[in-house]
């Protein structure tokens, strides 16, 4: 798999993450809050393997 | 703290503390395991003990050497890129199939409902060695063992019972006369489930897809099963870690996810407390 399309992905995973944190911080739910948190660093953490894996 | 009333006899007091001193004594046997990984991944040499030197607070005993072998290493920023892929195309598939699964499943002239559901959410009860076991044999069968596809399908697969679940519960308090209603004002279906239902299932599709992904992520059996070293992710990377070489990279990983974890709900949380005070809105 390419570079940008792992980077795109990664982004995805940021964004699917970010999204949960807003629904919990919306609804007051934390497991949403915690989980949406979790995964958007795992995204940035995606991305930066991207990153240095090319 | 709330002073105890005057008139509560002895064993009502030494309930009132033993119950307090339970409840720490609970909470303190699930954190610890979580805390302890912290500074055990700050250790110089390869174990995962404390050494003396880290006990005496001696520098030497502390380094950053898994940190950077986390970072630097090809092995483990190829095993982040794919569970990163995986996980994310698995929540995908597993949150679209569920939450259908689940509106189908809601409706109240679906026949054979009890016998459905079952088996969507037979990945859950059946044990994981035995799924695994038997997708290896059928991917095998059809050429997708040692693929990406493969794993995705499978932990889509794994994924899909959480999703159900989530939206089921969500939309048992729906009132199916809004979806009548917006036809009614011309909605065509689509246009309903995108305007009326999504927006009230939205926090139980989120709930799954939390799910789904989280499994997908620290799933390593079927990984094991189903992939090849192409298709190695953390879980996979961690358990040859384990077998093969004392790594505390672990440990590092662990600590990188939850300290930031925590870092950035505590921040968004601020901010949302500093925003609804600026706004005026009373904490309730």
């Amino acid at each position: 798999m390419s570079g940008t399309v792992c980077l795109l992905v990664s982004l995805g995973v940021v964004a699917l993450g970010a999204l949960a944190l807003y629904v919990g911080l919306k609804n007051d739910n934390m497991a949403a809050k915690a989980g949406g948190s979790f995964i958007a660093v795992i995204g940035i953490l995606g991305a930066i393997a991207c990153a240095t894996t090319g | 703290m709330n002073k105890l009333p005057p008139y509560l006899s002895m064993p009502e007091r030494l309930w009132h503390y033993g119950f307090r001193l339970m409840c720490g004594l609970i909470f303190f046997f699930l954190i610890f395991p979580l805390v302890v990984v912290i500074p055990l991944s700050f250790n110089a040499v390869p174990f995962f003990t404390f050494t003396k030197a880290m006990l005496a607070l001696d520098p030497a005993g502390y380094s950053l050497k898994w940190y950077e072998d986390f970072f630097t290493n090809l092995n483990w920023q190829g095993a982040v890129q794919n569970s990163v892929i995986i996980a994310f195309f698995a929540t995908l598939l597993s949150t679209t199939l569920g939450t259908l699964a689940a509106l189908g499943l809601s409706r109240p002239t679906m026949p054979a409902k009890t016998l459905v559901m079952s088996i969507l959410i037979s990945p859950m009860i059946v044990p994981l060695i035995i799924s695994a076991a038997g997708m290896f044999f059928f991917y095998s069968r059809v050429g997708l063992q040692g693929t990406h596809i493969g794993v995705i399908m499978a932990h889509a697969a794994l994924g899909t019972p959480f999703v159900v679940i989530t939206v089921t519960a969500t939309l048992v308090g729906f009132d199916n006369s809004l979806i009548r209603a917006a036809a009614s004002l011309g909605a065509s279906p689509t246009t309903t489930f995108f305007k009326v239902i999504v927006p009230l299932i939205l926090p139980g599709v989120i709930s799954g897809a939390l799910f789904a992904f989280i499994t997908s992520f620290d799933e390593v059996v079927v990984v094991l099963f189903v992939g090849s070293f192409k298709q190695r992710t953390i879980p996979w990377q961690m358990f040859s870690g384990i077998r093969e070489q004392i790594s505390p990279t672990i440990l590092a990983v662990a600590t990188i996810l939850v300290i930031v974890s925590i870092a950035l709900l505590f921040s968004v949380e601020l901010l949302r407390r500093r925003g609804e005070r600026l706004r005026g809105i009373q904490e309730t």
